[in-house]
């Protein structure tokens, strides 16, 4: 019994550490600014709500601009992700461990380089290339940190699917073609659809590659910091918690997906 | 014929990744020697150290990195401990444990700029409350790395625990129950039993989210700014000041790539791969 | 299970159908109904406070646009260093367009010495046409003509950095708006001890802000702030370090945006911060009669006061010439130039624009006509990012970390040595040495 009552209070404590700052995040954008940023000591409680925060920042261009920037580029990044990694995915889990091994080690490193370190040399060669400020331009650096993940989740995935299906799919005379779309891709599926979604919110969430690659015009994490820097605060707040709505929803619907088997497909394999 | 189809189908993977970070990694290593004037030069890095106090920034670094892995390996395993145990409410616990990883970098970092302010904020208020003071939370270096410090494990901690809790399910019962039948109280057996068990895990977490905590870059942009400078920042810094000549700026990269190299080269030689 | 996996890819498919549908729409949308009514939309590009730039976007542009039915103005609003990189990019990538950009004076010297400004002296006669300038922006203009031998900028508008205090608490405690530097430091001490509150806002954040500032108590104190260690330099600084006892600690946050403490207690003297901050603090609902601005103590030298502000300028390569000339035109006209001054409260560089003001012209006003009285700009040299960001290395060391009070002359002679050689690899030896000789300066009308 004693340890039950030390196990809850630590959930609890746990519980209000992890929400807290979500609790400011809406006090923020729902809290007349009178209570917020106008107040040296901002109330703890929602004293005076409205919405007017919210509407007032989210009119106009100054929201859509950047909210369309941040879709397309997400989009464009998982489906560049899965491009690559799909294939990078099957490839690796078809050919022997040792020589796979190596290979996905690689892939590890490139995720340790820092965003600012590549994103420099990249900006001053996508200038030249008429690459800099553009959607895709962007995309394609983002890929960068998604593809190591999404190559290892889609190696676990293709390594769970035993050789034997495949190979009995070709016995019974079905080409690549047939063997993918009927075999393997409906089995991979889960690994797939989880690798987009995981690229998608890296991208979404991404700010380095952004602020270096197309600072002016630019995805949301950019504006929101941009606006925050030159005293638009109130924008920044709202733009935030729009921003953090998406990413909620999309994590929770992951969670299903997260679970060890994908993650550990790959140490195994 | 089956092993050449493979690595056709890895080739545009490698290629993306020669092209996107390798090559452009090689490029920031050369220019950061390049001489405007023609040949090579060490004047960039000799700029670095004795203009921008890039020493200062490494070690602020080297703090923060270390500051973070250990807030957050300590709460994670608290936290990790604490979802092993079946409950009322673990479910919801598991849910709200897993938000800061939906909350995207730079809000989070807009957040923690409002709790924690030189005077007032709301980290003030509840202590102002509850204590009747205030404290200027950026009123040294040190405390102002200490906001970067906290705001940066509240992000990260959830997948610490994550990894930790699978590392955790995954060890045998039977094991726990052989060490209680012997008279293993709780301590004793987190310490024999759950620790070693858990070295495997520890030691891949401690090196990705280790490279990924040098790496930090919108949070302290947001947060402290320029002041103090941590490597990334004042990386980017240089880099906004003496555009279009990026010498400098890509001389402290070559430092910042220097000191993960280390870094990882520590881990691996301590976990004896 | 598979079902639930087919549904959730089959939403997901759902909605990459649904982005692209409204990416393709939005793509039609701006690019062919809007080029095929043939209009020129000209990119302008200022850096200026989210309330000023509301007043330009709702106030001032519509009117262009009104009179210039086939041109749309596209306002962005960039810092200053942002705009010259976003520049220097443009120029670059070769694809300019119709851009026009309203720089701060503090840095369009980079701009011009890399070459990155269009020659505006064949169009400089039609921009002119109704245009006097007045007299202390001369000295910009001719600053260019003798450097640059071409006019590459046309001054756009003033900005004049103030002093702004709290009525209440300087009546409560007998106190009158300090007039020199000893005065300063003695009411803020005084301030101090009556209050418990260190009362004094510096813009201690670092950038252009910081370097901004101490560029004019510099000056006041009668040094050449490119040098840092002549004998005005180091008074300057000797001061700063007394009085940094009685700053709020949150002078390290200062910028050019800051002025809530000033409304909230936090604080009780702002010192220096641009005349912006009126309409927002009266927007905000601050009782503004208890706000005084003024333009501030005189150093122990003299008086002077630094002329921030923007001028117009073209990037090299820029297309749609004429569009670009009739913006120009437009925003230095009297009657454009007049809305400055009545609807912004800067300083119109048109002298036509200062005929028939309404006279209850603003407190604020009258405090930059007087701090105009004696200005001076910051050279636009275009190696002046790297002595601010030298200079902000100093300002750390010796304000915020607090160095030992004697080693100041040291450290501040280590930061010329450093601009010297700064100046000797990344340019020449003559440009180091017109540097040390002082040759490079604060410019008087």
């Amino acid at each position: 019994m004693k340890r039950n009552i030390l196990l809850y209070i630590g959930a609890i404590v746990v519980g209000i550490y992890f929400l807290f700052p979500l609790y400011v995040l809406v006090l923020l954008a729902f809290n007349s600014p009178k209570y917020t940023i106008l107040k040296l000591y901002p109330s703890l409680l929602l004293q005076a709500p409205t919405l007017n925060n919210l509407i007032v920042a989210l009119q106009g261009t100054a929201f859509i601009d950047p909210f369309i920037k941040s879709l397309e580029t997400a989009t464009l990044v998982g489906l560049i992700t899965i491009a690559l990694a799909v294939p990078a995915g099957y490839g690796l889990s078809r050919i022997p461990g040792r020589i796979a091994y190596p290979i996905l080690v690689l892939l590890l490193v490139t995720n340790m380089m820092p965003g600012i370190v590549i994103g420099i040399p990249i900006a001053v060669d996508f200038i030249k290339l008429g690459l800099y400020e553009t959607v895709i331009g962007l995309a394609l650096a983002q890929t960068l940190i998604t593809l190591p993940l999404a190559t290892f989740i889609m190696q676990g995935t293709f390594s769970a699917i035993p050789s034997d299906l495949e190979y009995q799919a070709r016995i019974d005379g079905a080409d690549l073609f047939h063997r993918l779309f009927s075999v393997l891709i409906p089995l991979a599926a889960p690994g797939i659809v989880a690798s987009f979604l995981i690229s998608w919110m890296f991208s979404w969430d991404e700010f380095t590659y952004a602020i270096l690659l197309m600072p002016y015009h630019s995805t949301l994490p950019v504006t929101i910091y941009i606006d925050v820097t030159r005293g638009n605060l109130l924008a920044g707040i709202a733009f935030s918690l729009v921003f953090t709505i998406p990413v909620i929803v999309l994590s929770y619907a992951l969670q299903k997906y997260l679970k060890g088997e994908y993650l550990a497909g790959g140490l195994k394999g | 014929m089956k092993l050449n189809t493979s690595f056709f189908l890895i080739l545009p993977a490698v290629i993306y990744v020669l092209a996107f970070a390798f090559y452009p990694t090689a490029e920031a290593i050369y220019l950061s020697f390049k001489d405007p004037h023609g040949g090579f030069t060490l004047f960039y890095y000799k700029e670095l150290f004795s203009t921008f106090d890039a020493t200062g920034a490494i070690i602020n670094t080297v703090i923060v990195t270390i500051g973070a892995l250990a807030l957050q390996f300590i709460i994670g395993l608290i936290v990790a401990l604490i979802l092993t145990r079946e409950f009322f409410g673990r479910r919801t616990l598991l849910t709200i444990v897993l938000i800061p990883m939906g909350i995207a970098t730079v809000v989070a970092a807009v957040t923690f700029k409002f709790i924690f302010e030189t005077s007032g904020g709301y980290a003030n208020s509840i202590l102002h409350s509850l204590f009747g003071i205030s404290v200027n939370w950026y009123q040294n270096s040190l405390m102002s790395l200490l906001t970067v410090i906290i705001s940066d494990s509240w992000k990260n901690t959830p997948i610490i625990t994550l990894i930790l809790l699978s590392g955790m399910m995954s060890i045998p019962e039977e094991l726990y129950h052989a060490a209680a039948i012997d008279g293993a109280g709780p301590v004793r057996r987190f310490f024999y039993i759950t620790l070693p068990n858990l070295r495997k895990f520890i030691g891949i977490s401690l090196i990705l989210r280790g490279v990924q905590e040098f790496n930090i870059f919108a949070l302290p942009l947001i947060l402290i700014g320029y002041h103090p400078p941590l490597l990334t920042t004042l990386i980017y810094n240089l880099y906004q000041t003496t555009f279009p000549e990026v010498g400098l700026a890509l001389a402290g990269a070559t430092v910042l790539i220097a000191f993960i190299l280390v870094f990882v080269g520590i881990i691996l030689i301590l976990s004896g791969r | 299970m598979s079902k639930i996996l087919k549904g959730l890819a089959a939403w997901v498919i759902a909605l990459i159908v649904i982005i692209v549908i409204i990416v393709a729409a939005v793509g039609i949308y701006y690019g062919v109904i809007l080029s095929s009514h043939k209009t020129i939309t000209i990119t302008y590009f200022d850096d200026l406070a989210p309330e000023e730039a509301k007043v330009f976007q709702t106030i001032i542009l519509p009117q262009f646009e009104k009179e210039h039915p086939n041109i749309q103005v596209k306002y962005i609003d960039e810092g200053a260093s942002d705009i010259v990189k976003n520049v220097e990019e443009l120029v670059m990538s070769g694809k300019v367009g119709p851009v026009i950009i309203g720089e701060d004076n503090l840095v369009i010297g980079e701009l011009l010495y890399g070459g990155y400004l269009m020659n505006l002296t064949p169009y400089i006669n039609q921009i002119l046409q109704n245009v006097t300038l007045i007299s202390s922006m001369n000295a910009l203009v001719q600053y260019e003509q003798k450097v640059y031998h071409g006019i590459y900028f046309i001054p756009l508008r003033a900005n004049v950095p103030l002093v702004w205090y709290n009525k209440t608490v300087f009546e409560e405690l007998n106190l009158t708006p300090p007039q020199n530097w000893q005065q300063l430091l003695q009411d803020a001490k005084i301030i101090y001890e009556k209050t418990g509150v260190k009362p004094i806002m510096f813009q201690g954040h670092g950038g252009a802000s910081t370097y901004t500032e101490l560029y004019q108590w510099m000056v006041q104190a009668g040094g050449n702030p490119f040098l840092f260690n002549d004998s005005g330099d180091i008074l300057a600084f000797e001061y700063l370090y007394n009085l940094s006892e009685y700053f709020n600690p949150d002078y390290i946050h200062g910028y050019w945006g800051s002025y809530q403490g000033l409304a909230n207690g936090k604080y009780y003297i702002l010192d220096y911060q641009w005349p912006y901050i009126y309409s927002v603090l009266a927007s905000e609902g601050v009782n503004m009669s208890r706000i005084g601005v003024y333009p501030g103590p005189a150093g122990p030298a003299n008086d002077d006061h630094l002329v921030g502000g923007d001028v117009l300028a073209i990037p090299k390569g820029a297309t749609h010439i004429k569009a670009l000339i009739e913006f120009a035109k437009f925003l230095l006209s009297p009657q454009v130039q007049r809305e400055f001054i009545i609807d912004l409260a800067w300083p119109a560089v048109n002298e036509l624009a200062y005929k028939n003001l309404p006279s209850n012209i603003s407190v604020v006003y009258e405090a930059e006509e007087e701090a105009l009285e004696h200005a001076f700009f910051r050279e636009p040299v275009p190696w002046i990012t790297v002595w601010g960001q030298i200079a902000d290395q100093v300002f750390n060391k010796i304000i915020v970390n607090h160095a030992p009070y004697s080693e100041i002359p040291q450290i501040l002679s280590q930061a010329n040595k450093e601009m010297y050689e700064y100046l000797l690899k990344n340019y020449n030896a003559t440009v180091a040495q017109e540097y040390e000789e002082g040759i490079f300066g604060p410019l008087y009308g």
